[in-house]
């Protein structure tokens, strides 16, 4: 079932490498491409849309 | 009210490597798909060291402006994407408009693996150059 936390903070077990939920939210990548030189295509990529 | 949430691992329910997370506005993103897979800051000038870094396994030192670094938790395929830092100098020509990118042959990728991604350094005169603080950023799947 899917669910949904609402937290600000998330820590290990052992309240050591803590980061705020906004980090998270605000320091990850929105969007990237890999695309092969010269070859007009796509390898992967991650919300971008043509 | 602030909420602290202690946990090791985090795994998505319907599908393990997918959690979704609510952006700084009302959309979403993909916590796994946003994570920054490998990193390093590493000082080329002089013998050849890690300053700091993240899932890096290895460097090497190929020859001048030339490096490549391995993981220690490989990519799934070779379809991922790096960016490299980049400097500018306001003193010498020899380091400024510094540009770095995978090194290539003739537009061939030649150490792109699921592993390895090498810098190719170069200045304002195209001359291969050693870089203090050289950074990178890999994003993509894990193995």
């Amino acid at each position: 079932m899917a669910s949904i936390l609402r937290v600000n903070t998330l820590t290990d077990a052992s309240s050591n490498n803590s980061i705020a939920t906004s980090f998270v939210a605000g320091g990850s990548a929105k969007a990237w491409i890999d695309i092969p030189a010269g070859l007009g295509s796509i390898n992967a990529s991650f919300n971008v849309s043509f | 009210m602030a909420s602290q949430l202690k946990v090791d691992t985090l795994t998505g329910v319907t599908t393990a490597g997918s959690i979704v997370v609510t952006g700084e506005g009302n959309s979403t993103t993909n916590l796994q798909q946003g994570l920054c897979k490998s990193w390093g800051c590493n000082e080329q000038i002089g013998t050849i060291s890690v300053l700091d870094s993240f899932n890096q396994a290895s460097i090497t030192d190929i020859t001048t402006g030339q490096h490549s670094t391995t993981r220690t938790n490989n990519m799934s395929s070779v379809n991922w994407t790096v960016s490299f830092l980049n400097t500018a100098d306001n003193l010498s020509n020899d380091y400024s408009m510094v540009h770095m990118g995978m090194r290539t042959g003739n537009g061939t990728l030649l150490d792109k693996s699921t592993s390895v991604v090498s810098g190719y350094a170069k200045n304002s005169s195209h001359s291969g150059i050693d870089l203090s603080n050289l950074g990178y950023q890999i994003f993509g799947d894990l193995a």
